[in-house]
């Protein structure tokens, strides 16, 4: 039970997608009629698993819910702003409920009390409603599926019954009473309309199902029917007799319910009698109808045939009328046949691709060191194994590849929730949430980004009378947006703000020591500050994005994941946050450097350019900072070995290689190296379990010989504006003290 | 064996149908939706059907209607799940050619037993 609840709240989480999609579509007028239908779907499927749990205020609320979705669906209201609006407020209440469900926890008595009687005052919930009361209700009974569980057909009771005994207008069960003369029976007249055999009866059924409730004789009238030749739905003509003396406990509701499939196309008659004693009846065997006689397989006799003793059902035309049409025009609808998986057997598999990459690496650097020729057979196979284990690896990735979709989906929330807070009218607009990433980015993107709307909507977007004085709407937009560019996951945020007031960020960052008054910064420069440790620009900190964390978490959050993020501002217009990631955590291009007889790797993401220092181009300064003039720009050239603390500063450059790296920020320099031997894939292995953080190492990778390399952490190998490069690690350290 | 053919487009049903019936010592095949659910029919040969009513592509309603319009199908007892008791639901599930109706959330021994009745 525990794995179909946990198989209930995974497809919650699809059915929320669903829904949160809809409502999107609505808003943007993209909506049309199966929008809705799917909207209704989803609400109905979590009502329905949330009885099957009996998650009652679950399933209160989107029984509400989905009442005025069908009145949506069947045009009865309109999906006008304020339902909208309430839609998704309901949406929101939903998923809480939903999350409070999985979660086992309670969630305050009066919480959506409003949004469900805002629900019920839209669409009333219909108890008899005019559409119930058209149905004739004698035709149904309420149901109760328990057939009496009592299957023995062991000796009846002995029950004598007085002769004046009324049994028509007696309730009580007929076991109840006393007598002497007789056993109390059940008189059964059962004749059937011809609708009785096309819904899937049997008489034959039916009365073996009577045969649980007590001792059966069946008397069929075959006085009415025709020959076979005139037969088809004729077969209703044949009418019953039935005596039942009944088992213990057994009533005529008993009786009635094994008729609840069929009463409105049969006659049945139920009353109770009198009979001799039951030694003296014979049960009789019971008609087998299926073998005797064939149900009407005609469907075009049916028309033509009346019942002598029904009423005509009303079933036929409705059945002709829909003639199952959407069948038609989608069933060669492509279908992605799924299953679901375990994401650790995934991860295991990634993992011995992985080391599959390596081995082969590891084969592949030993066969170069054998006297083989490269137009050998081993070569050849070898570098097959290369292309397949590439192409492995690919599509083991592509295992745990899911779209942003719902990750931008509970943004979207997030910016309704912010924006009602901050008293600011704001809207999400999301583009390309189809694109893939994988599970685990998408998974720890939520905080990040939810810091970042948050910081959005509370810092970069104008008050709805400020808006409209600068000449813009009203209501702000946000725009998340995904797509993959050159190997990389790009999302970006933007809002139409009021964009970064850059003297303010600078004379805030000068007096918390971040920069210097005579530092030369670019504008991108001071947009940069606002991700450094320690800096806020909110004055007093609001109940959103205060909480005493800046973007610099945001910041340090992004490149745990490999990743880089980047801000861009136009006063007046807006502000533009850019986060780009790898596609997977576990592999990524790399330059193979050394260093001392040390291997690193430089990740290819950063790299720009590699090239050999001629002596003309380098420029020394004082302190022994350096820097390479490249294109009328003087980068400042960082001497990998000294800053990881290999060694002593080199005195010359004159043998070595630069690497020509660009940050986050957009700055640039140059890092020095022994020599470059190769790029390549590697694989990416953790320290910070093991090592925590290292300052300048971002991880470490195992080389094709078995050996390891340390991964370089680039971002923090460009100096910043007006420092010193031998400030470069400590300065770190020190601005995260701080 | 009884053969069933369970059509539900919630996963959660279908693993509940799946278990519940499976237990009872029956067969069962899945079906995700109306369309689903025609298309695998004729293989899965069920002696009954089990259909949701709110499904996408085709519902339990167009589904019933498809399976009766083939002859061979004509008396193939087809059981409605509904989440509500509601009468009008039920007319129009029997107007299509329901044989019964089954409330969510099932008791899985009722289940059983109402199927049971209906197979021969």
């Amino acid at each position: 039970m525990s794995d179909l609840r946990d198989m209930f709240f995974e497809e919650c989480d699809d059915l929320m997608e669903v829904l949160s999609t809809g409502l999107d579509d609505l808003q943007n007028g993209n909506g049309d009629a199966e929008t809705i239908n799917a909207m209704f779907r989803s609400v109905h499927s979590i009502k329905g698993g949330g009885g099957a749990f009996g998650l009652d205020r679950l399933i209160n609320f989107a029984h509400a819910f989905e009442n005025v979705l069908e009145d949506l669906r069947s045009e009865k209201i309109e999906a006008d702003p304020g339902l909208i609006a309430l839609m998704f407020s309901s949406f929101d209440h939903l998923s809480d409920l939903v999350d409070a469900a999985r979660d086992d926890n309670d969630i305050a008595e009066d919480a959506g009390a409003s949004i469900l009687a805002d629900l019920k005052q839209v669409s009333p919930p219909e108890d008899g409603g005019a559409e119930e009361a058209e149905v004739d209700s004698a035709d149904f009974m309420p149901l109760t599926l328990d057939i009496g569980g009592d299957n023995d057909f062991g000796p009846l009771p002995d029950f004598d019954l007085p002769p004046s005994l009324d049994l028509d207008t007696d309730p009580a069960p007929l076991d109840d009473l006393p007598g002497s003369d007789g056993v109390s029976a059940f008189a059964i007249e059962f004749s059937a309309d011809p609708g009785l055999y096309t819904r899937g009866h049997d008489p034959a059924l039916l009365f073996r199902a009577l045969a649980d409730l007590g001792d059966v004789t069946v008397t069929a009238d075959t006085s009415n029917v025709l020959t076979l030749a005139e037969a088809g739905d004729a077969l209703a003509a044949l009418n019953w007799t039935l005596q039942l003396i009944p088992n213990d406990g057994v009533q005529e509701d008993d009786i009635r319910e094994v008729f609840e499939f069929v009463e409105s196309q049969c006659v049945l008659e139920v009353s109770t009698t009198v009979v001799e004693k039951a030694a003296d009846i014979d049960l009789p065997e019971l008609p087998t109808l299926t073998d005797e006689v064939p149900a009407p397989d005609e469907a075009d006799t049916a028309a033509d045939v009346t019942a002598p003793t029904t009423p005509e059902p009303a079933a036929k035309p409705a059945i002709k009328v829909v003639e199952a049409k959407p069948v038609a025009g989608k069933k060669s609808e492509p279908r992605n046949s799924t299953i679901r998986v375990d994401l650790d057997r995934v991860d295991r598999l990634i993992n011995l691709v992985g080391e599959l990459v390596i081995s082969e690496a590891m084969l592949r650097q030993s066969m170069n060191e054998l006297p083989v020729s490269a137009n050998s057979s081993v070569s050849e196979a070898i570098g097959q194994l290369k292309t397949l284990s590439g192409v492995l690896q690919e599509s083991v990735m592509a295992i745990r590849a899911q779209p942003v979709r719902g990750l931008f989906q509970r943004m979207s929330r997030i910016v309704r929730e912010s924006s009602r807070t901050a008293g600011k009218e704001a809207r999400l607009l999301m583009i390309g949430d189809s694109t893939e990433v994988d599970k685990t980015v998408t998974e720890r993107l939520v905080e990040p980004l939810t810091h970042m709307i948050r910081n959005s909507v509370d810092h970069g977007l104008e008050t709805a009378e400020d808006r409209i004085k600068a000449g813009k709407p009203a209501q702000g937009t946000i725009k998340l947006e995904a797509a993959h560019r050159s190997g990389r996951v790009v999302i970006s945020l933007s809002d139409d703000g009021a964009g970064i007031n850059r003297e303010k960020v600078r004379k805030i960052a000068e007096s918390k020591g971040l920069v210097r008054p005579e530092d030369d910064l670019t504008d991108s420069d001071i947009d940069n500050l606002l991700f450094r440790p320690g800096f806020s620009t909110a004055d007093s900190i609001s109940e959103l994005s205060g909480r005493g964390v800046g973007l610099d978490v945001v910041r340090s959050e992004i490149q745990a994941l490999g990743g880089r993020i980047n801000l861009q501002s136009e006063p007046g217009k807006g502000t533009l946050m850019t986060i780009s990631l790898p596609l997977t955590l576990a592999v990524m291009e790399g330059m193979l450097v050394t260093i001392e007889g040390e291997s690193l790797v430089v990740p290819t993401v950063a790299l720009r350019e590699t090239l050999q220092p001629g002596q003309a181009n380098v420029h020394e300064f004082c302190e022994g900072d350096r820097g390479l003039s490249m294109g009328g720009e003087i980068l400042p050239i960082v001497d990998l070995g000294e800053a990881l603390g290999f060694r002593r500063q080199l005195s010359d450059l004159d043998n070595q290689a630069l690497l020509l790296i660009e940050g986050e920020s957009g700055r640039r320099s140059a890092l020095a190296v022994d020599n470059i031997i190769e790029q390549r894939e590697v694989v990416i292995k953790g320290l910070e379990q093991n090592y925590q953080s290292i300052p300048g190492i971002a991880a470490a990778t195992i080389l094709g010989n078995g050996k390891i390399a340390l991964i370089v952490d680039t971002d923090q190998m460009i100096p910043a504006a007006g420092k010193s490069q031998l400030s470069l690690l400590k300065g770190q350290e020190h601005a995260e003290v701080a | 064996m009884t053969k069933i053919l369970a059509i539900d487009d919630s996963r959660t049903m279908r693993a509940m149908l799946e278990t519940a019936l499976t237990e009872a010592g029956m067969d069962v095949d899945l079906a995700e939706d109306g369309v689903e659910g025609l298309e695998v029919l004729p293989d899965a040969a069920p002696d009954l059907v089990i259909t949701d009513i709110n499904m996408p592509r085709l519902d339990g309603f167009g589904l019933i209607e498809g399976v009766r319009e083939k002859p061979e199908y004509a008396s193939l007892p087809i059981l409605v799940l509904t989440t509500e008791n509601g009468d009008a639901l039920k007319q129009r599930a029997r107007d299509a050619g329901a044989t019964g109706w089954i409330v969510k959330p099932f008791d899985a021994d009722k289940l059983v037993a109402v199927i049971n009745r209906l197979v021969v």
